[in-house]
């Protein structure tokens, strides 16, 4: 199974997946969480070796397997399907380790201890991108605190569906 | 009827063997003892449930010795109420011992040690291609035989630790240890790793989430940029053995094919050149075999590798055909006969009859029987 997918052809199919050209299972966000950074190195090698070795590698260059706009699309897919749009209280960001976990279960995907690990650790780079939503939306009086990293849900719903990071 | 085991021994001391007593609790007051070669009979049961029937010989006390190394214990049994010699109680069966023989040594049950006896020992000896079965074996009978288990400077003659805690041979205290070690072990190589040349990385295991991830992928991939499922390209379907002789000008060999065994299409290759030569393609080979089923067709492999494992048996019997063989046909006749009988015509067996019918010319029984006899 593993040896048809090129590290190419899947970085293409992640782009086009983010860019809803093809449709994709919920828990494909959670696991591109858990199969990024390092992970994404060490799938990469593996399918190079497994599908065809210096030529896939090579063919594969120095792209990620898992491109940053995918990373961010997958945050991003992760707390939509967390919050509730018609709801106008705030909720908090602050754990994004914990807001990954809740969408793993409530979709029902496969994970291991190992992978939850690589979610906390991975938990520093996606908190890059909700602290950078909270920034920009949370004013402090209605719409959510920065301080404490609260948004409120209507607000972030507002924002977030209309936000793609791969087009 | 209940029976309860109460107490089983076997061993020696001083000079005589400890006789195995097992008495069994019936209704609590009567006492029987179950004989010796039930328990010789439910450790060979052991054996056989594991596929390791092994063989069965008889030794004199310093074959053992040498068999099984040096003892690995230094306590003697010295329960003296419950020594009795099973030769005398069984009138047959001499000093039992269970030799596994793994790849790091023999591991005896019970362990040299115990052998002060001179006189016989029927020496049960299993071969360990699974050094951690055997080892789980030898606790097993040394546990029927309420033997001295074997300890583990034994047991890691069969076995790594790691799969003696395992299939929990050890105790979980010795088992822990050994984890705290390796993972000390690991934490001392870490920092030396980018000061000396660097190590390999750990082989990672694929977690259930990337095994999912790329799953859910390879779903992704049947669809094209639009969203539709791309269907899967047609197979070509497999090439039909009838037109492929038909190709090869071979086309008069289809009625035979049909009801073919391996035997017909090897007799058939024995006697004809242009066949022979369309055996020497792989891929058509296959395909011909393939239609011949009934002589379990195994994977094809060189026919260097086929004449390295020719079984002595087989070797044993070309050596009593040759002489009796008029010419090299009939041998050929009187071998598939002989294969097909005995299912044992695998591909390579085919592919050395192919092979030494392509060096007909020039080869006679007499040849051929010195070549044999000097494999």
């Amino acid at each position: 199974m593993v040896a048809t997918l090129t590290p190419r052809r899947i970085r293409q199919l992640l782009i086009d997946a983010a860019r809803d050209k093809i449709p994709s299972l919920p828990c494909l966000w959670f696991y591109v969480v858990t199969n990024m950074g390092k992970n994404a190195r060490r799938l990469k090698e593996s399918l190079a070796q497994a599908g065809g070795g210096v030529a896939v590698a090579e063919e594969a260059g120095n792209e990620a397997i898992i491109p940053e706009c995918v990373v961010a699309e997958a945050i991003r897919r992760i707390v939509l399907s967390l919050i509730n749009g018609n709801r106008s209280n705030w909720i908090s960001l602050d754990n994004v380790k914990l807001l990954v976990m809740r969408y793993a279960e409530k979709h029902k995907c496969k994970y291991e201890e190992a992978d939850e690990k690589a979610v906390a650790e991975h938990a520093r780079i996606l908190a890059a991108y909700v602290r950078e939503w909270v920034r920009l939306l949370a004013d402090g009086r209605h719409a959510g605190s920065s301080e404490h990293m609260t948004v409120a849900q209507d607000v972030l719903y507002g924002y977030l569906s209309q936000t793609r990071y791969c087009n | 009827m209940t029976y309860k085991a109460t107490h089983v021994l076997l061993g020696f001391r001083n000079s005589k063997f400890i006789s195995r007593q097992v008495r069994l609790n019936m209704s609590q007051t009567e006492l029987k003892e179950v004989p010796i070669e039930v328990v010789l009979e439910e450790a060979n049961k052991l054996l056989r449930m594991a596929g390791l029937a092994g063989e069965s010989r008889f030794m004199n006390r310093p074959a053992v010795l040498r068999l099984c190394g040096p003892p690995v214990e230094q306590r003697r049994i010295s329960d003296a109420d419950r020594i009795r010699s099973i030769a005398k109680s069984t009138g047959r069966y001499p000093y039992v011992v269970y030799a596994f023989r793994g790849h790091g040594g023999v591991v005896c049950v019970p362990d040299a040690n115990y052998y002060a006896a001179e006189g016989l020992y029927d020496v049960h000896i299993v071969d360990c291609p699974d050094g951690a079965v055997c080892a789980e074996l030898a606790m097993h009978i040394a546990d029927l035989f309420h033997m001295p288990k074997p300890p583990k400077e034994a047991l890691l003659r069969l076995t790594d630790e790691q799969s003696l805690c395992e299939r929990r041979l050890l105790p979980p205290s010795a088992c822990a240890a050994t984890v705290k070690k390796e993972e000390k072990r690991e934490e001392d190589a870490a920092p030396a790793a980018p000061t000396a040349v660097a190590p390999a990385p750990p082989a990672e295991r694929i977690t259930a989430s990337t095994y999912d991830f790329l799953r859910i992928l390879q779903e992704m991939d049947q669809y094209d940029k639009s969203g539709r499922v791309v269907p899967a390209a047609p197979q070509p379907p497999p090439p039909d053995p009838k037109t492929v002789l038909k190709e090869h000008g071979l086309g008069w060999l289809v009625p035979v094919i049909e009801d073919a065994s391996v035997a017909s299409v090897v007799r058939l290759v024995l006697e004809n050149e242009d066949l022979r030569k369309v055996l020497q393609n792989s891929d058509l080979r296959k395909v011909i075999l393939e239609v011949a089923k009934s002589g379990g067709v195994v994977p094809a492999s060189p026919l260097d590798e086929a004449l390295a494992k020719w079984p002595p048996r087989h070797r044993e019997m070309l050596i009593k055909m040759l002489p009796n063989s008029r010419d090299l046909n009939t041998l050929m006749t009187a071998l598939l006969q002989y294969f097909f009988n005995d299912e044992q015509c695998t591909l390579d067996a085919v592919q050395f009859i192919i092979g030494v019918s392509r060096d007909r010319m020039g080869l006679d029984c007499g040849t051929a029987a010195k070549a044999v006899s000097q494999w």
